[in-house]
């Protein structure tokens, strides 16, 4: 078996497919760092020149265009507030904070380091996963992700410090934009108001951008200044986050392997993974207070999860041939049309191809990262740029990032009025993270909870996956309680002392 | 050599020459005129479901080929929409005409909704034109193995059968099954397309689902512990698997409820098929037309084909594909009436129509807000009546028409009902 993982890197490594493999890195990072060029818009323009290569180019390829745009994504979420696609939304939290202290440099290189290793760690869960694959996968039917989605809504509340009321109100909010557009089930229009354009429903692409990037660009606008604050760039911001993602591997290693996981299971989307491993971060780290602010935490956590998925959801594509997502979907189509036949006889009879993956997959994440850390330095300036000067660039994109939503005049206006709301909602106060993760995962809790019902009635409810999940959610929605209870505690006893 | 007749061969030759340069100084622009429309731009082949499923895969495969056959080799570009409805509905009312956006769609998907009466349908599929069908071979319902012991036994726990909604050929088998041959079965529906379908089957979720795709077939059969239990029509490669419709014959279903059957299944007249929107000229339809038939016998198409689709698929062309779907939307209103009360025996959606409202000629005083407010009397009395963009269905000549067709002074016929404290008409018949 190992002389075929070696034979299967050697074979990667030949000029032909490595060149593919640069190739695909380059404008994977590329289509990643422009919002709305990258993700499956890129691949699907991509697909039929890669269907004319031989296997093995076409994965090097495709994988590397594929795997890497989370890496990508990074620079505007941290340098300009603009999610660069759906895996980046939570990394703008606290990359932009620091990017508005200086520490724009620090950020990037932290996070290109962790989206390295969580991009390997997620490789290798991969490959210590062959012999099992169908088994992970088949743990998990609707009422578990049902559960899942229930977890993710439980972080509402951390991400609503100092607001609970608020961030609950806001994440309702979300999950009742979520339902707009067409119900699959029974065809039934909601909350169209009479408009054919939202039959199809709002497009997260269109929150995200509207939430966050917009609102900071106004409020950049009105302060009249720039991004940064502070009158120069740290020099020792590249070295300080690297020691910054080897200082935090316990973080890095939990927040990949919850990227893995939800890039196992299939239906969960990628756009769930930051947040989950950001929540996640928040309720476990010392000294939580700093997030939201520019603290590094914030972006690590996040940036691991979202590249560690990938290889999470290679394994549902490639244990069953079926995809879990649309990238995944138009993988398969591109290596059925070369020859390839993704799902179990690849197990058996191809299993060279998987190993060809797997390293691809490792190398894409070690080049884009090395890529994009030669592009830190001349991305952070963008810091300095006057805000006459950054906030057209920014707009223009992020209005063409909306309109490829749905290629209609209306995304535009759809941005513009949800620009406003996020806009009223930075201003008074109120957190915005809970309406976008209310906004993510409101359809995907719907419909599982449908499913749930529909398949066992209310005995889904008894099921040990339900269970052992609810109770971890419990126990994270108990702990941050259980946590302050205890300080209390303690400062009471050493008062009365 | 007979005197005269060399004349006459060179007389006729010359009026032959004559007769060919008039047929190319008329043909010959014309056709320069194909060639010119659709160089340098670019096609986009819109996808009525989310990638990775049967439609995606076979809309792009044609997308990947049909470009060369097309006249002026446009580029071809790929979009998704999420849902068949979504699909159907905007490329009857926001694509326009002009030949460079074709429609991919299944017939369960897209005439489903339309025969059973669904209010979210806003398109007229007589109006469409039709490029042509690729056909795949009819659907085959399997079934887990070791859930075949439960299939004819209630005392046991139903067999699940996995569905996205109710619309498919597959999905009225598994109903009339249930209904008439006495199949043990629980419908679960909403999975979001194909894949979370063949996922839930594999992670032991359902078992039991309809498919007409080879590839798909062949592995849930060979490696996933399926059988197959019925075809919807003879295959060659299921030998010996009952044929559905024979079943329920054999059963004495009357011909009422055979007929239900077909009005049910009639969505799978057409497998995948691809149209443009109405008023399309013919020219650019043709060659469209053309293109596809070409495309579809040409050796490496084929040969991907055969690779992606498997051996049993055929090409339909557009003429014909029109007439399948025209015939397929005929609704018997008996027939609807039986599927409905199927429907509601197993809890499946219904049909939103409400009752239809009674019709009344009236003259359009006047016509607001671009045809959102209609103003006129009635029995003496002045009614403001809303004209809703997705509930109101108005035709014009019996066309589907947009409000804002509707002007000051036309007399047509309405219906209307009251929605809240406001009336919204249901119906507008005008000539």
């Amino acid at each position: 078996m190992f002389e075929g993982v070696f034979e299967a890197l050697v074979a990667l490594c030949s000029p032909v497919p490595l060149g593919f493999l640069v190739l695909g890195v380059v404008l994977g990072v590329w289509g990643g760092a422009l919002p709305g060029v990258g993700g499956p818009a890129q691949l699907a323009v991509l697909l039929p020149f890669a269907m004319l290569m031989e296997p093995i180019n076409c994965i090097a390829f495709l994988i590397g265009v594929t795997t890497v745009g989370n890496t990508g994504n990074t620079f505007t979420s941290v340098l300009v507030a603009v999610p660069g696609g759906s895996g980046s939304q939570a990394t703008v939290l606290d990359g932009y904070p620091m990017a508005q202290k200086g520490e724009a440099r620090r950020a990037l290189s932290a996070a290109f380091m962790v989206s390295m290793l969580g991009g390997i760690f997620g490789a290798f869960v991969l490959f210590a996963s062959l012999p099992v694959m169908k088994i992970i996968v088949r743990a998990f039917g609707s009422p578990e992700l049902f559960m899942f989605t229930i977890w993710g809504l439980s972080m509402i509340g951390v991400l609503s410090t100092g607001a609970p009321l608020k961030g609950l109100t806001a994440g309702v909010l979300g999950v009742l934009l979520s339902t707009v557009g067409q119900d699959v089930k029974s065809g039934v229009m909601r909350f169209d108001f009479d408009q054919p354009y939202l039959w199809e429903g709002i497009s997260v692409v269109l929150v995200s951008l509207s939430i966050f990037a917009i609102p900071e660009m106004i409020a950049l606008a009105a302060r009249k200044s720039r991004v940064a604050e502070v009158s120069e760039l740290g020099e020792s911001g590249m070295m300080q986050g690297i020691r910054d993602a080897f200082h935090h591997w316990w973080l890095v290693i939990r927040c990949s392997a919850i990227g893995c996981w939800v890039g196992i299971l299939p239906g969960l989307g990628s756009d769930v993974a930051d947040w989950f491993a950001y929540a996640h971060a928040r309720q476990t780290v010392k000294n939580p207070e700093t997030f939201g602010k520019g603290d590094v935490r914030g972006v690590i956590a996040p940036e691991s999860s979202n590249n560690a998925k990938e290889g999470g959801a290679l394994l549902t594509t490639l244990a069953f041939g079926i995809p879990g997502s649309t990238s995944m979907a138009l993988l398969i189509i591109a290596f059925v049309g070369v020859g390839m036949n993704p799902g179990p006889d690849m197990l058996t009879g191809e299993i060279h191809y998987i190993y060809m993956i797997i390293w691809a997959l490792v190398l894409s994440q070690i080049l884009a990262s090395v890529i994009c850390w030669a592009m830190v330095k001349p991305a952070a300036k963008v810091c300095f740029l006057p805000f006459y000067a950054l906030v057209p660039i920014i707009l223009a994109l992020t209005i063409l990032s909306a309109f490829s939503a749905h290629f209609s005049m209306m995304d535009i206006i759809a941005v513009l009025v949800l620009s406003a709301f996020g806009y009223i909602m930075k201003v008074t106060g109120w957190p915005r993270a809970p309406i976008v993760l209310g906004f993510v995962l409101g359809q995907k809790v719907e419909l599982y909870l449908w499913l749930s019902i529909a398949r066992y009635d209310m005995n889904w409810i008894t099921r040990p996956g339900v269970l052992i999940i609810g109770a971890i959610v419990a126990a994270t929605l108990a702990w941050p309680l259980w946590s302050t209870l205890k300080q209390k505690r303690l400062a009471a006893a050493r008062g009365a002392a | 050599m007979i005197k005269g007749t060399g004349c006459k061969r060179h007389r006729r030759a010359a009026m032959c020459f004559a007769a060919a340069g008039i047929f190319g100084l008329i043909v010959a622009p014309g056709m320069a005129a194909a060639e010119d429309f659709y160089k340098g731009k670019t096609l986009t082949m819109m996808i009525a479901s989310r990638p990775g499923g049967g439609t995606d895969t076979t809309a792009r495969l044609v997308a990947r080929y049909i470009g060369k056959f097309i006249p002026g080799n446009p580029s071809v570009l790929v979009r998704n929409k999420p849902l068949q409805l979504i699909g159907a509905n905007d490329l009857h009312n926001k694509v326009h005409p002009d030949g460079l956006t074709m429609g991919a769609f299944a017939g369960g998907g897209s005439l489903g909704p339309v025969l059973r009466k669904s209010n979210a349908v806003r398109y007229d599929l007589k109006s469409w034109e039709y490029v042509g069908t690729v056909e795949r071979g009819s659907s085959v319902q399997i079934i887990r193995k070791s859930a075949l012991e439960r299939l004819k036994d209630p005392g046991k726990p139903p067999i699940a059968h996995g569905s996205v909604s109710t619309d498919r050929t597959q999905d009225a088998v598994a109903a009339f099954g249930a209904i008439y041959l006495g199949w043990n079965l629980k419908f679960v529906l909403g999975y979001p397309n194909s894949n979370a379908i063949y996922l839930a089957y594999g992670r032991g979720e359902i078992d039991m689902f309809g498919s007409g795709t080879d590839k798909i077939l062949d592995r849930f059969i060979k490696q996933e512990g399926a059988v197959p239990l019925v075809v919807e029509a003879a295959r060659n490669d299921y030998p010996g698997v009952p044929v559905f419709e024979e079943l329920l014959k054999k059963k004495g279903l009357t011909d009422r409820q055979m007929g239900a059957y077909r009005q049910w299944t009639g969505s799978g007249v057409v497998d995948k098929y691809f149209a443009l929107p109405p008023k399309t000229p013919a020219g650019l339809r043709d060659i469209l037309r053309t293109a596809f038939m070409t495309m579809a016998r040409d050796p490496e198409f084929k040969k991907q084909a055969n690779t992606i689709l498997g051996d049993g698929y055929r090409p339909i062309d557009g003429a014909t594909t029109h007439k399948l779907i025209v015939g397929a939307i005929e609704a018997d209103p008996e027939a609807v009436a039986i599927v409905k009360s199927m429907r509601a025996k197993l809890g499946l959606p219904q049909t939103m129509v409400k009752a239809p409202a009674p019709l009344a000629k009236v003259k359009f005083d006047a016509v607001q807000r671009g045809g959102r407010v209609l103003v006129f009397k009635h029995k003496g009395k002045s009614r403001k009546v809303r004209v809703s963009g997705s509930r109101t269905e108005i035709t014009m000549g019996g066309k589907i028409s947009p409000r804002g067709a509707v002007k000051t002074g036309m007399t047509c016929e309405v219906g209307w009902t009251k929605r809240g404290d406001r009336l919204e008409a249901q119906k507008i018949v005008c000539p």
